[in-house]
């Protein structure tokens, strides 16, 4: 009976030590992410403004207000337009110029730091160099294209043009950084599946290509996609930069920002970066999902 | 069907190293050869040259009567089994066997996804060759016993099961010759025995021309017809196991054939004395004795008797010692002998358990003697010197 209670004495003991060591971390957990998301929850069903000395509980009206809101709508489906223009090029490209470049042997790390210059150089800086470039006047993309006799387009004031444009730059941007990811991948396939490959008769491009490059290339296209489609979802900066949301170019993120820090309609911007915020989770929970359901090949 | 290989001056090389020098040879059909030595010598290099996988800078290879220099690998209708067997890990094992047959049966097309299903709504021809393939692939698992594997991925296999899956994509589409890149080093020790045992059945059984390379000499003996040595890009001597065994060719060769290697001693000439050696008095004078280098002796050929009582007298030379280290080996036992002589000189004996009434321990004052017909002679280069002229009683 007493080393009943002594054993029963030490599971308490442990049990309050294992607490006590998880504290510090629970604590930052809760105040880096739980509490600020709360925080937005909560912000999100009032209609508190900026500076505003009282606010009112709204309950979900923020978010009835952004089916209505036609700015809201038109962002929507222009971030979903440059998704589905930017995803399947990016990682189609990414992949193309990987295969490329993989074949190269000396001339492959050059290849590879110009490609890369788009992701590490600043949008911000970048912009300037487009708006020249696109300049319906004075660009020179302009200029060759009237000097072929085609009529002269505002890439950056033309609705029609703006979201198709910004997904180009947007391209520009990312494709180096998925060459990089295929590059990654591409070296980690084993050479002999190629030269077994060869001998059984598969050593075409076309073959190698279907037998063995691209269903390798699984687990790293998944990656890609997914990255991809969540880099191209954030989408914010060409529009700050190029157009601020005029000729119809809003995006999610853009919408956001104008809702929270020009009209300083805290409330309603809480409600679409909860809109935000529940399509990245989407995203990011398929992601784990399919990597989880075994893509890659020991 | 199945055809020789011929090699003709071939020669290879890396920069300014010369990875396969000059090399000749010829596996009959439906020979078993080996290519032994050790790494980096060169005949995993030779095995793909004759793949075609590597190129190589002059010479000839030829399979069955055709010059095969310029033929791309699948039109030299030989298979390969690799070390790591490569198989392909997004396929199942009865798509990566079907894969050879997929790839010679159907045209470009054809054979790919949806495009090749596609097609296939408008004939029945790729039907009927779908359905002969899978008909000859289940065959081909039944006789390998691997029927219960066909639907798993190659991460869910057993190294040995592996390499049956890859012996199975090698046989599959019926080559004029099988190239193996040390298919066994990967299993265990056991699995390796058993795996070796069946591969000879097999080589029995189809009768096809193996070319089999591997750095273990016990493989390459018990599996070939002809074992052929290779050191440095060069093939240093080609012949049975018995004669690789009973007259290397060379010191080289002499060290790497067999377990325990061979005893090598140095004679360093001392005006006619041999370090003390009863020798120079049975090598006949007018040869030319300081061509001879190296004597070789066979750990089985070193007789052992106790201090004290002579050995036979048909033991020509008979040197005292003591046991340095004894190793049980089973139905023998290994000793390390120390000479008394010879400046303390260490051999390798090797004693059936069966003859020794009890076994010595360490330590143990002894008599190791050989008769001289049993030894190798070895001249400054390393070539083998005749012995047996040379020797008189």
């Amino acid at each position: 009976m007493l080393k009943l209670n002594q054993a029963n004495h030490q599971a308490k003991n442990e049990n309050i030590l294992g607490w006590a060591l998880a504290l510090p971390a629970s604590f930052l957990l809760v105040m880096l992410y739980l509490l600020p998301i709360t925080w937005v929850i909560l912000m999100s069903l009032t209609n508190y403004e900026l500076g505003a000395i009282s606010f009112d509980w709204v309950g979900l009206r923020n978010f009835s207000k952004a089916l209505e809101d036609e700015v809201f709508l038109r962002s929507f489906r222009n971030t979903f337009l440059y998704v589905a223009l930017v995803l399947p090029s990016s990682i189609f490209l990414g992949l193309g110029i990987a295969i490329l470049i993989h074949a190269r042997k000396r001339t492959r790390s050059i290849y590879e730091v110009i490609y890369f210059l788009p992701v590490t150089s600043t949008l911000i800086a970048m912009a300037t160099v487009f708006q020249f470039l696109l300049h319906p006047k004075l660009g020179p993309v302009n200029y060759l294209l009237t000097s072929i006799g085609i009529e002269a387009i505002s890439f950056i004031s033309d609705p029609q043009w703006v979201i198709p444009t910004l997904s180009v730059i947007g391209l520009w941007q990312l494709v180096g950084f998925n060459m990089i990811l295929f590059l990654a991948g591409l070296s980690s396939i084993p050479e002999e599946l190629y030269e077994a490959a060869a001998l059984d008769g598969a050593n075409g491009p076309i073959d190698r290509f279907i037998r063995i490059t691209w269903p390798m290339l699984g687990p790293t296209t998944l990656f890609v996609m997914v990255t991809s489609c969540i880099t191209s979802f954030k989408v914010f900066d060409t529009v700050a930069t190029l157009t601020q949301g005029k000729s119809g170019s809003e995006v999610l993120l853009y919408a956001l920002y104008l809702e929270g820090f020009q009209y300083f309609k805290m409330g309603y911007a809480a409600a679409l970066t909860l809109v935000f915020l529940f399509f990245i989770l989407i995203l990011s929970i398929v992601q784990s999902r399919l990597i989880e359901k075994k893509v890659h090949y020991v | 069907m199945t055809a020789s290989i011929k090699l003709h001056s071939l020669t290879k090389r890396y920069g300014s190293q010369l990875v396969l020098d000059n090399i000749n040879l010829e596996v009959h059909p439906g020979e078993f050869v080996s290519l032994v030595g050790p790494s980096g010598c060169g005949k995993s290099t030779l095995l793909r040259v004759i793949a075609g996988l590597t190129n190589f800078d002059a010479g000839e290879v030829f399979i069955g009567d055709r010059q095969v220099n310029e033929v791309p690998p699948k039109k030299r209708n030989i298979a390969m089994v690799f070390q790591n067997y490569a198989l392909y890990p997004h396929m199942t094992v009865a798509e990566n066997i079907a894969t050879p047959l997929l790839m010679s049966r159907l045209g470009l097309l054809q054979r790919q996804p949806f495009v090749g299903a596609l097609l296939g709504v408008f004939s029945t021809q790729r039907k009927n060759i779908l359905a002969q393939i899978q008909t000859e692939v289940t065959n081909l698992c039944a006789s390998l016993q691997i029927s219960n594997l066909v639907q798993r991925k190659p991460a869910q296999l057993s190294g040995g099961q592996r390499q049956r899956v890859a012996l199975a994509r090698a046989m599959v589409r019926h080559p004029d010759a099988f190239l193996m890149d040390e298919p066994l080093s990967n299993l265990d020790a056991k699995l390796r025995i058993q795996v070796r045992d069946e591969l000879a059945d097999l080589h029995q059984r189809i009768g096809s021309t193996f070319l089999y390379v591997t750095h273990d000499q016990t493989e390459a003996l018990t599996l070939s017809n002809r074992v052929a040595v290779m050191n440095q890009g060069q093939i240093l001597q080609i012949g049975t196991p018995s004669e690789l065994y009973e007259s290397p060719a060379n010191l080289t060769v002499a060290k790497f054939i067999g377990t325990p290697s061979m005893n090598i001693l140095p004679l360093a000439l001392e005006g006619a004395q041999v370090m003390g050696l009863p020798l120079t008095t049975r090598i006949k004078p007018d040869q030319s004795q300081l061509a001879i280098k190296h004597i070789g002796i066979r750990p089985e050929h070193l007789l052992m008797g106790s201090s004290g009582h002579a050995l036979p007298s048909e033991i020509d030379v008979q040197l005292e010692a003591t046991v340095h280290r004894a190793e049980h080996h089973g139905a023998e036992w290994i000793y390390i002998l120390k000479l008394t002589q010879w400046q303390g000189t260490l051999l390798t004996a090797r004693v059936s358990a069966q003859k020794m009434s009890k076994p010595l321990a360490s330590g143990t004052e002894v008599l190791v003697g050989w008769r001289l017909a049993d030894l190798h002679l070895f001249d400054q280069l390393g070539s083998r010197v005749s012995a047996s002229p040379l020797l008189i009683r």
